[in-house]
């Protein structure tokens, strides 16, 4: 699983309304009687993303400063650009790696703004071709948000596709690595991030992004080896599995070469001779039988 | 083109989706189980979950019932989609 970064969906309450003339209980009377509103349009959305509510202006701005110097990833999430107003009063401070989310259309200017407080800015608009919005709450809230996409574009001047994760990192793609054995072309006009992130669609063809980020994210990659490791039940992997539970390194096998037991851990001899495996065994600590137990 | 298999209703309605798509990683044959965040990757030549996590005890047993039964049709897709690894090329290889 990858590093999480920490969440806070920001919710302020809108613009109070002018107080009413009409004498307390009767307007109280009335408020009971009103249903109570539900949240449209993107906030529908931005609420559904989990992660600790911001409620207040105050709140707002004590949360952004805490961040002040934090090597950890935040991710802001809000529904308007307007509920970041507050922090104009704390724009001169120096922040950490702060990244936000807001669920509409931001005019250049605010978007301008917006970067001088925050690393990453993800919005709709421009080129940028987001996931469907009830896909992109669930992926937000994920716990593998980070192996995730949210969004990307199309840059066909640079030939590449930048892509965003669901940690609002960002990767770039270069188009002519899509294009290998298949039986399709990849039509860069028509590009969606689809399956809840997981896919890359460029027309009829399709990427696994888990695909994309092998090859592009080291530390991905490593993870994924990491795992490959753990689940290998062949010998090479047990013999792998105790060599490292006892601390020792593929020379200490003698008159066994360290090439030979990396051959056997890579399954390149899948059948050691007998006095081989004694000799693992006997280093190890084990019978001949039990290495394959481990 | 990407291939989805057609799901029976009852599993399609709950978001499940199996695809073999263009690109995946490059490993053995197999098709990508799908929903909502969360992906498994069934082996198709040797028949099985190629990772344990997710668990794959999360897959409702009619959607591996479904790939078994379509296990024909969906080798004969890979091939043509990963003509460079075959289903039977790599019998009891790594």
């Amino acid at each position: 699983m990858s590093a999480q970064t920490e969440t806070f969906v920001i919710d302020l309450p809108g613009p109070r309304r002018k107080r009413s003339a009409k004498p307390k209980a009767a307007a109280k009377n009335k408020a009971a009687k009103r249903p109570k509103r539900k949240p449209t349009g993107a906030r529908v959305y931005a609420l559904k993303v989990e992660g600790e509510r911001i409620r207040s202006q105050k709140q707002l701005r004590e949360v952004f400063l805490s961040q002040r110097g934090d090597r950890r990833a935040t991710l802001f999430v809000s529904s308007t650009a307007t509920q970041l107003a507050p922090l104009v009063d704390v724009a001169h401070h120096e922040v950490g790696d702060l990244r936000l989310f807001v669920w509409e259309k931001l005019a250049p200017e605010r978007r301008e703004y917006l970067q001088t407080l925050f690393r990453t800015v993800v919005s709709p608009g421009g080129q940028l071709e987001l996931l469907a919005s009830d896909e992109l709450a669930e992926v937000l809230s994920s716990d593998s948000r980070a192996d995730l996409l949210v969004a990307g574009s199309v840059n066909r001047v640079e030939g590449v596709v930048v892509l965003y994760r669901g940690s609002l990192d960002r990767l770039a793609v270069p188009l002519g690595w899509f294009g290998r054995s298949s039986d399709v072309e990849p039509d860069f006009d028509d590009f969606e991030v689809t399956d809840y992130g997981q896919t890359v669609r460029f027309g009829g063809f399709e990427a696994a992004t888990d695909a994309i980020l092998y090859a592009f994210d080291a530390k991905f990659r490593s993870r994924m080896k990491q795992r490959q490791l753990e689940l290998d039940d062949s010998l090479g992997g047990s013999v792998r599995r105790l060599r490292e539970l006892r601390g020792l390194r593929r020379s200490d096998f003698a008159p066994l070469s360290s090439k030979a037991i990396a051959r056997i851990e890579r399954g390149e001899i899948k059948s050691p001779r007998a006095a081989t495996l004694e000799t693992i065994a006997k280093r190890v600590g084990v019978e001949p039988e039990q290495i394959s137990t481990f | 083109m990407v291939y989805t298999l057609d799901m029976p209703k009852p599993l399609r309605d709950k978001g499940w989706k199996v695809k073999i798509r263009n690109l995946e990683r490059t490993e053995d044959p197999h098709v990508t189980i799908l929903w909502k965040t969360r992906s498994w990757r069934y082996n198709i030549r040797i028949t099985g979950f190629m990772d344990n996590e997710p668990d794959p005890r999360l897959v409702p047993g009619g959607v591996v019932d479904h790939i078994q039964e379509k296990l024909d049709l969906l080798r004969t897709e890979w091939d043509k989609k990963h003509p460079e690894n075959p289903i039977d090329s790599g019998e009891g290889g790594e």
